[in-house]
């Protein structure tokens, strides 16, 4: 296809301007399984309590637990994540961490809870 | 016939007057109105089509015998009968018309010829890095999809039997008006222009109404074409059926997409 069209016609595809800010958390074990959450470059906070941005309604987590912000990276954005001394410890991968680089399938557990990182 | 059934006759009488012009124009207009308008709203109105094409037949009849009188000369009860018959067709088909008009039994749904508006065909789309350069955050898509798409193995082993529940997975919006956006993937999910018969509909006119579908099968999630007319290309190569890795760049109509898929 496409010998009829004239090839001027380009089409041009717009990438959003938050496209490095395309990453999630994705619930894997707690609450609400399957849950996405979209993190933001501005970063965000993760803890039981309410003002939280992502708030996660697990007993063993502390109020403000972790927050993940985002730095430039080599390609595109890199997301850090940060325990806020909590009391049961914030862990990557099995690991426990005060501030960590995160990459695609990292696997956050914060408390029982357990959040997979996606980035696209 | 008998004279002392002086109704009927004086109805039967101005049926043949003026009657028929009247019944026949207006079970024309029923028939047509009804047949074109379904047609090009798509819509399946089935009962109403037939229902005014038959009173527009009925009525028919008594149209000839009033265009050629000789003819009923020889037929006993039939001209009363055929009157009869007209009118009451030309009331149906009035009711029909007003109730297709309602809306009443009407349902949305595809009419088998309709080609009207399926998009125009667009040239395959340029390797996008070069329209992604334009914009500030480009280096997400050169680096990413090849990063990516090394690091992700197997969705399932091999030998496993197919999961009932699909693993999570989302198709990501990354261009346009709802870029951002994230629909998450079942075992069948339909992607097109037409929110009718789509899962995911986007407001892209170069997308077909009935565009791609995403499948989960025993080796994971599989994109097929629906033959659609711009085609879907992902990671910038067009392609009819394709097993989908996290990270996949899918470009359908001029919409970007991105496949995110959680390894469990």
């Amino acid at each position: 296809m496409g010998s009829h069209v004239p090839p001027e016609h380009i089409p041009t595809i717009e990438i959003d301007d938050h496209a490095s800010s395309y990453a999630w958390l994705v619930m894997l074990r707690g609450p609400r399984r399957g849950r996405l959450y979209p993190l933001k470059p501005e970063g965000v906070s993760l803890g039981r309590g309410e003002a939280n941005d992502i708030c996660l309604d697990d007993e063993s987590v502390s109020r403000f637990h972790a927050r993940i912000v985002a730095e430039p990276g080599p390609s595109g954005l890199q997301f850090i994540v940060q325990d806020l001394a909590s009391v049961n410890g914030t862990f990557v991968n099995g690991e426990r961490i005060t501030r960590q680089a995160l990459k695609d399938e990292d696997r956050l557990q914060l408390g029982n809870t357990v959040l997979v990182f996606k980035q696209l | 016939m008998d004279p002392s059934l002086s109704l009927p006759l004086i109805l039967i009488d101005a049926w043949f007057r003026w009657g028929i012009a009247i019944g026949m124009a207006i079970t024309l207009v029923a028939a047509c109105w009804i047949f074109f308008d379904s047609q090009r709203r798509s819509l399946q109105a089935g009962v109403w089509r037939v229902i005014s094409l038959v009173c527009a037949m009925v009525v028919a009849p008594s149209a000839v015998l009033f265009l050629f009188p000789e003819l009923a000369s020889g037929m006993g009860n039939m001209p009363l009968l055929l009157g009869y018959l007209g009118a009451l067709a030309t009331l149906i088909s009035t009711i029909s018309l007003i109730l297709y008009t309602a809306g009443v039994g009407v349902v949305e749904g595809p009419l088998v010829g309709v080609l009207e508006e399926d998009p125009l065909p667009l040239p395959p789309p340029a390797d996008s890095t070069t329209a992604t350069n334009q914009t500030p955050p480009a280096p997400m898509i050169n680096g990413r999809v090849s990063a990516s798409s090394t690091t992700s193995g197997p969705i399932t082993p091999p030998s496993a039997a197919p999961s009932p529940t699909p693993p999570l997975a989302w198709l990501v919006v990354m261009s346009g008006r709802f870029a951002g956006k994230e629909y998450r993937l079942g075992a069948l999910t339909d992607i097109g222009r037409d929110s009718r018969y789509n899962d995911i509909s986007i407001d892209d006119p170069a997308m077909s109404r009935q565009h791609a579908r995403i499948r989960f099968e025993s080796e994971g999630f599989v994109l097929y074409d629906l033959a659609s007319v711009n085609g879907v290309y992902v990671n910038n190569r067009i392609e009819q059926r394709r097993r989908l890795e996290h990270g996949d760049r899918i470009i359908m109509g001029q919409t970007l997409f991105g496949f995110m898929l959680v390894r469990e």
